[in-house]
């Protein structure tokens, strides 16, 4: 006899679910059938978290955190008291440090403000979402005539992971994103001229957010440099925050809460959600509700075109004969959505050629209806997930198998 | 005898991106120390010697000598699953070294790294101990009238064994019921050609090999 044991729970908010090459996040729910005097049986199976906002230090709870001010204070103390003698003992090396940063001050600082000048060169905000601008200026005035071979702007993304410990421990790197972009092109510079340059480069649209934990992070970071040839270039280096696309989401349509909803009755699924899970998002979906404008106007009137035949779907799918009548009239048809990509699906919809493209799993937003969409070969398809995702499909079928659209993205 | 079935929690669809192998992660991902103990790999006649030794004698040591990446330290955490009041201890390399702690049976891992002060008191102290080091420390404890097992984890490498332990991590990352992939002799053999008894190595160069098949949608088998 098969026992079904229906159950809701709520989802931590940090961190989302991301797979990557040596780091991964995955979120499971762990079963257990407690039995007396017998091993106990157990079951898991993973869901998918998108986070909605990252913490403000993106440094998750650890013991070592929460470890921070007595050991900071012990630390400090430590190190004044073993600090100080020291220095007197070690003097010798005093004079080592202070050339080896001299030789940085002189090559790194010194000789490219022989060139430029004084360098200004800040950004708007360290703090960015994916498909965001990164914006912010460079403004210098050269103080000798000189030719550069460009400005280049360089992002990088990366995950910096350790393993092991003592002499066992290893780092292990992946670069996940290495993007230049020449802000100018080789040019001559003009003693006394003023150059300003405006910063405006865009983030990739499926930027995966910084992480922090322990041993592991994905850190992501700018540098800007202005080539000069034969000489020292002058670089400057930002460290970048990416947090969590859009907040204006549905929990229930964002969070694993669904994944199981075979189980659930859609009208409680609110109430059924902890305060804690709810964090920020529940607010940026009740202004928006309230308000009753999306920042996207007229991106909304064409998302709601899909909508209609999302609902459509949705309300004919107990009945075989309707829904394909549906599926029918709008095969072949483009529509503009806006989906949560759920991950690459490794195995095509039941009845589609193998070959082609890649296959990720997608939930339609408005609806929470589930799509698969083809991404052809050479179109830029995501890696992993990705929230608030907006672009064109075309209708190719429906699996009745599963419910959901299968769609080509265009 | 176990009556009840297998136990599932139901998704619309197995998530991940190793989801078309059935798994449920990378198997050769970073293991806790407990999860390391559990898939253990070990010698169930020679297991229950040693277990039987350490909860009987007081000045016995078992002591695992070889180079790194050929199991001293599973060896340790797979006794330590089995012995409840144990305590494991890692020598860290640099740094201050911990304090030795008082429990018995005591796990010392990098037991060559104790300074000469803490090695003088452990071995004035009581057992049983477990040892897991790089040089042989027996010399040093029989001249304090301690009883030793000395073994030599390189003499446990076999291909055989090299695919029990490689295959039981796969079966451990499993996602639900059906097939996992599964490495065969052939392939194990290969693998210690290229490596030797370096497991560590081996399960790195598999890590990158199985995050291959996830990126580029690749089936089993593995190509090696």
């Amino acid at each position: 006899m098969e026992y079904r044991y229906p159950f809701k729970l709520a989802t931590a908010t940090w961190p989302p679910t991301y797979y990557g090459t040596y780091l991964s996040v995955s979120h499971y729910v762990h079963v257990r059938a407690s039995l007396p005097w017998k091993f106990d049986t157990k079951g898991s199976a993973e869901y998918l978290v998108v986070a909605t906002q990252a913490p403000d230090d993106l440094t998750p709870t650890t013991k070592k955190n929460e470890a921070g001010i007595a050991t900071k204070i012990i630390l400090g103390t430590l190190g004044l008291v073993i600090g100080i003698p020291l220095l007197f003992l070690m003097s010798f090396l005093i004079p080592i440090v202070l050339i080896i940063g001299g030789l940085y001050w002189f090559f790194r600082v010194f000789l490219p403000g022989r060139i430029t000048g004084k360098v200004e060169c800040e950004l708007a905000s360290l703090q960015l979402k994916p498909g965001q601008q990164v914006t912010g200026s460079l403004v210098f005035t050269p103080k000798k005539s000189s030719q550069i071979n460009g400005i280049i702007w360089k992002l990088m993304a990366e995950e910096v992971c350790s393993s092991g410990s003592g002499s066992n421990r290893t780092t292990h790197r992946y670069q996940l994103v290495n993007k230049v972009e020449k802000l100018m092109e080789a040019r001559q510079l003009v003693a006394g001229q003023r150059v300003e340059l405006p910063i405006d480069v865009m983030l990739p649209a499926n930027a995966p957010p910084s992480l922090k934990f322990t041993d592991n992070e994905l850190t992501w970071s700018g540098e800007l440099r202005i080539d000069i040839p034969g000489w020292p270039d002058f670089v400057k280096s930002f460290k970048l925050v990416v947090a969590p696309s859009n907040s204006s989401v549905s929990l229930g349509d964002s969070t694993s809460s669904r994944e199981f909803d075979d189980f659930e009755d859609d009208e409680d699924d609110e109430e059924d959600l902890t305060e804690e899970a709810r964090g920020d998002t529940a607010t940026a979906v009740a202004n928006e509700a309230m308000t009753g404008v999306s920042d996207e106007g007229d991106v909304a009137q064409e998302i709601l075109a899909f909508d209609e035949v999302a609902e459509q779907i949705q309300a004919t799918q107990d009945d075989p004969d309707k829904l394909m009548l549906i599926v029918e009239a709008v095969q072949g048809l483009d529509f503009n959505v806006r989906a949560d990509l759920q991950g690459r699906m490794y195995q095509p919809p039941a009845g589609v050629s193998a070959d082609g493209g890649q296959w990720s799993l997608a939930r339609h937003r408005s609806t929470g209806l589930d799509m698969c969409l083809l991404w052809p070969q050479g179109t830029d398809s995501p890696r992993g997930t990705a929230f608030d995702w907006e672009g064109t499909i075309t209708v190719l079928g429906y699996d009745t198998e599963h419910d959901r659209v299968i769609a080509r993205v265009k | 005898m176990n009556h009840c079935g297998p136990l599932q929690v139901f998704q619309r669809a197995a998530v991940g991106p190793f989801a078309h192998l059935n798994l449920s992660r990378n198997p050769f991902g970073e293991l806790t120390r407990e999860t390391r103990g559990e898939l253990a790999v070990v010698s169930e006649f020679q297991f229950a010697g040693w277990l039987e030794r350490l909860n009987s004698g007081d000045r016995f040591a078992l002591q695992f000598i070889g180079p790194s990446g050929h199991g001293k330290t599973t060896h340790l955490l797979a006794l330590r699953c089995h012995l409840a009041r144990a305590e494991y201890l890692y020598l860290p390399e640099d740094g201050p070294q911990p304090r030795v702690p008082d429990a018995r049976p005591l796990l010392l891992d990098e037991a060559q790294r104790l300074s000469k002060w803490r090695r003088w008191r452990l071995m004035h102290g009581r057992g049983p101990l477990v040892l897991g080091t790089h040089a042989d420390l027996s010399p040093a404890l029989r001249r304090y009238g301690w009883e030793i097992e000395t073994v030599m984890v390189t003499t446990l490498d076999s291909a055989e064994r090299t695919l029990e332990i490689l295959n039981r991590r796969i079966e451990a990352a499993r996602a639900g019921p059906g097939d996992v992939p599964c490495l065969e002799l052939s392939q194990a053999i290969r693998l210690q050609q290229r490596f030797g008894g370096d497991l560590r190595s081996i399960e790195q160069f598999l890590y990158l090999q199985f995050q291959q098949l996830a990126w580029e949608q690749a089936t089993w088998p593995l190509v090696i």
